[in-house]
């Protein structure tokens, strides 16, 4: 006789059949379309699952392919996934905005015959590179608008693979049961392409046996049930973003809701009101400025409470909780949340606080994709900015050369897709995986991570450069939104800074200077006066600290923002070093050279498709040190 | 992009269009034609006539008698503002004219008045009809703020907006009303490269995907030869050139008007 109880199921479609069986009329997913909320029950989604992968088979897909995902977080992105795994595939999600060098090698790498992607923007990409990629075939668009300009015989909209889907299965009734029951738990059921700071995107494997029982430790941890409601924030191309969207809702039955788009964040987060949520550190951050741009428009007596009550940092007293923290908690959609955590990089301590002057419980993470996610979480009376939490059920940690932090976990990745050789780099014989980054356990055995390896420098002097360390501090002040610091190999450090131009925006609007864009702006004297008062301000800290050779000697505000499609960051958000050590090479010569100005060319090939060269004389100025 | 139009035939015949304020002739004695589903730009320098010929076709201004215009095969001697309205006349202004209190939703939502049947007592009673029209209105409206992909705005006053996006609420409201020709002055004035390209973009697609008419008028002559598939030249109230991109842009009185005189070697 089969079992029925959850914890025999060991596959996603398994899964997905029993939360349908079990609460079928109970919602999944949630999506405002047109400006509605729309809801997916789960014996809607399964039922929508088992179109599409009938229709996927009537197009050809067969047992082991890879599909492909592209796009924000859509509901028929997730049914995609599902829908693979019940024809035995392999879903491949990628990030919806990646270069198309990036998107060759994915594609190359996992051998993608299929993909399903969110919409015309995408599908441009593809039809673009479908020559580099010999072995891709066939594009889904879940929307349907503009696809009638491409040529349609490879190109599908989602409704007709989803009708070729339900005319399948008349012909075919046992097909789809069938292809469900083939499935093992231990297929691969994912393969996540690593972001990659430095080289090519790697692709690490997972079974679904491995991201079950990541899972079932995960909801265990966190108390996870199915009222814990959560906003899909995160990239589908984020072991995070599949853990917490896909995984857990299948092990537990909440509903993952999609935002309308990224700028309607705030606004949905408000209409849904999570309990669980998780948000990277720049979506937490945009949330902060939200909070302080509004603040510097308020009236005086709101501005003034404000000031006052935030200042009281972590003891909320009720007259803060009843005049600002609840308000301002209600504002950003954060009333309801039980559970609250930040992934993937640092969070600056300025907005650490912020939110935990507000009553909302962030717990610091330390993930690892190779891990499956979540290697370190903070425990609920233990939470702090500096540190990352302790390892998770299952998980040991252990410390190589240089301070390189190791993990073991049971359930990590099966290895990198058709690269063993990488698989060997990181992984050891024994199980042993190298993260690449360095850290420390603190007095209360919690994980401390310094930086990358690779970031870690030494001064001429001999002393230890942590370039982490000097930006974190600059990045406290709203107005400063990036900072890359050099000191390896040199005698002292100096900084290219990025400027947030909302909140410079708002500022220089107040003062009534005059400029015209992001560059005049960043370019104008009163810009740079404003950012060498913050660095000396940081000097001075640092000179009180044992880290007084970090103080910052020269600096350079940047004529353009530091983006993922400029190469200067990652897909999440974090700095390239040696790609803007090489973009900016004849700037950091400047600033050791100990030249005033610097001209820096620089490419828009934005403009319609042509290359034009502008050149830029950007100001290097001294700071005080102390 | 691929151009899967089917062009037809003439929806816009102008025919001997003069406009005068007190002494001065504003436009004189103009005539074009626009055939159905395609892109017409009307360019020339400024003072050439271009927002008063607009004026004219939307009926805010009354043209000289002996002119007339022919809209859909039924000619026209006089046209009111409101009457070209219900004819399938939309437009955008030059400078801004939306309700700058209002949400961009709101401001939408104006753009289907005449779509709205139900009276003023109906209204207030909010039973039945007025209930139905909303929903219907509203769906409309959010159906164009995905068009645009303005989502994020969509409840935010538009005097808080930046100017692009201010544009891009106008253009969705003239979209509102659903028209067979839509009149765009000067869409992309004032805007900086990125935002004219996402507005050369709204347009086409207005166009193709639509299938909109579109009669606009625009300085910026790299975007006028890469989006308009015909082209009138007006200067000093009078027409010098009419013909494709290609065609007008050889054009010697053209050139010497308004694109600068050529100069050899």
């Amino acid at each position: 006789m089969q079992n029925n109880e959850i914890s025999a199921q060991d596959t996603f479609p398994k899964l997905l059949e029993y939360q349908a069986r079990t609460r079928g009329n109970k919602p999944a997913l949630r999506r405002k379309i047109l400006g509605v909320w729309q809801t997916w029950t789960w014996s809607q989604t399964a039922a929508e699952v088992q179109n599409l992968a009938c229709g996927l088979a009537a197009i050809g897909f067969k047992r082991g392919d890879k599909l492909a995902i592209m796009g924000d977080s859509r509901p028929r992105l997730f049914f995609a996934m599902n829908a693979a795994h019940c024809l035995g595939g392999i879903p491949v999600p990628t990030y919806p905005d990646g270069s198309a060098d990036e998107l060759v090698q994915i594609l190359n790498n996992s051998e993608a015959r299929f993909a399903i992607v969110q919409g015309q923007e995408q599908v441009d990409k593809l039809v673009e590179i479908k020559d580099r990629c010999p072995k891709f075939q066939e594009i889904i668009s879940i929307e349907p608008r503009g696809l009638d300009d491409y040529d349609r015989s490879q190109l599908h909209a989602y409704i007709d693979v989803e009708a070729l889907g339900r005319k399948y299965h008349a012909e075919h009734p046992n097909f789809f049961a069938e292809q469900v029951n083939q499935g093992k738990a231990d297929d691969t059921a994912v393969i996540l392409y690593t972001s990659g700071t430095t080289g090519t995107p790697r692709g690490a494997m997972f079974s679904h046996k491995g991201m079950i029982a990541v899972g079932r430790r995960s909801v265990e941890q966190k108390k996870l049930n199915a009222d814990s409601e959560t906003l899909a924030i995160l990239p589908l191309a984020t072991t995070t973003a599949v853990l917490v969207y896909y995984v857990e809702p299948y092990l537990t039955g909440f509903c993952v809701n999609c935002p309308e788009s990224s700028e309607t964040i705030i606004a949905n987060m408000r209409e849904i009101g999570p309990k669980y949520f998780i948000a990277p550190p720049h979506v937490l951050t945009y949330m902060y400025n939200f909070i302080i741009l509004s603040m510097m428009e308020a009236g005086v007596i709101k501005r003034a409470m404000f000031d006052y009550f935030s200042g009281a940092g972590r003891n909320i007293q009720p007259l803060a909780w009843l005049l600002v923290a609840g308000p301002l908690k209600d504002v950003l959609g954060l009333s309801r949340v039980r559970i609250a955590l930040i992934s993937g990089d640092f969070l600056t301590e300025k907005v650490f606080d912020f939110f935990h002057g507000l009553g909302v419980p962030l717990r610091q993470s330390y993930g690892q994709t190779e891990g499956f996610s979540f290697v370190t979480i903070q425990p609920e009376g233990g939470i702090k900015s500096e540190s990352v939490g302790l390892p998770v059920k299952d998980v040991e940690i252990k410390f190589a050369d240089q301070g390189e932090i190791l993990f073991r976990s049971p359930a990590a990745f099966q290895g990198y897709n058709n690269d063993p050789q990488a698989t060997a780099e990181v992984k050891t014989a024994d199980g042993w995986i190298k993260t690449g980054d360095t850290g420390k356990f603190d007095k209360d055995g919690q994980l401390v991570v310094l930086g990358r390896i690779v970031d870690l420098g030494q001064f001429n002097s001999g002393n230890r450069f942590v370039p982490k360390s000097v930006e974190n501090r600059l990045k406290y002040f709203p107005e400063i939104k990036e900072v890359m610091s050099i000191g390896h190999k040199r005698d002292f450090v100096t900084a290219i800074i990025n400027i947030n131009s909302d909140v410079v925006r708002k500022w220089a609007d107040k003062r009534a200077l005059i400029y015209s864009g992001y560059a005049e702006l960043a370019g104008l004297s009163e810009t740079y006066g404003l950012v060498k008062g913050y660095v000396e301000k940081v000097n001075q800290d640092l000179s009180r600290s044992d880290e007084k050779h970090l103080q910052i000697k020269r600096f350079v505000i940047l004529n353009g923002e530091m983006s993922a499609d400029g190469g200067e960051l990652t897909r999440s958000h974090k700095l390239r070093r040696p790609f803007i050590g090489k973009k900016y090479e004849k700037l950091i010569d400047a600033l050791y050279a100990g030249k005033n100005t610097c001209t820096i060319e620089f490419h828009d090939e934005q403009v319609v498709g042509q290359r034009i060269a502008a050149y830029v004389q950007v100001k290097i100025l001294d700071a005080q040190t102390f | 992009m691929n151009d899967k139009r089917t062009i037809g035939g003439t929806i816009l015949k102008v025919e001997n269009v003069s406009v005068v304020f007190g002494g001065v002739k504003a436009v004189s004695g103009i005539g074009f034609e626009v055939r159905e589903g395609e892109i017409c730009a009307i360019v020339g320098p400024n003072g050439a006539g271009k927002s008063s010929m607009l004026n004219v076709l939307n009926g805010i201004y009354c043209m000289e008698p002996g002119g007339s215009i022919t809209f859909e095969g039924v000619k026209h001697y006089k046209i009111a503002p409101m009457q070209a309205a219900k004819l399938g006349i939309g437009r955008t202004f030059q400078n801004l004219a939306l309700f700058k209190g209002m949400s961009v939703l709101d401001n939408i939502m104006t753009g289907r008045t005449l779509k709205m049947k139900s009276t003023f007592i109906e209204q207030m009673f909010y039973y039945g009809r007025p209930h139905r029209e909303e929903m219907e209105n509203r769906q409309k409206a959010e159906e164009i703020i995905e068009f645009l992909q303005i989502e994020g705005i969509r409840k935010t006053l538009v005097g808080k907006l930046p100017y692009g996006l201010q544009k891009r609420v106008e253009l969705g409201r003239a979209l509102a009303a659903e028209p067979k020709l839509l009149l765009l002055d000067e869409p992309m004035a004032g805007m900086n490269i990125e935002e004219k390209q996402d507005m050369s973009t709204f347009v086409l697609e207005v166009n193709r995907e639509l299938g909109t008419t579109i009669v606009l008028i625009e300085h910026d002559m790299g975007v006028v030869m890469d989006i308009s598939d015909h082209v009138v030249v007006l200067d000093y109230g009078r027409k010098i050139g009419d013909g494709t991109p290609a065609e007008v842009s050889v054009n010697q009185e053209v050139i010497n008007a308004y694109l600068g005189v050529a100069h050899e070697g």
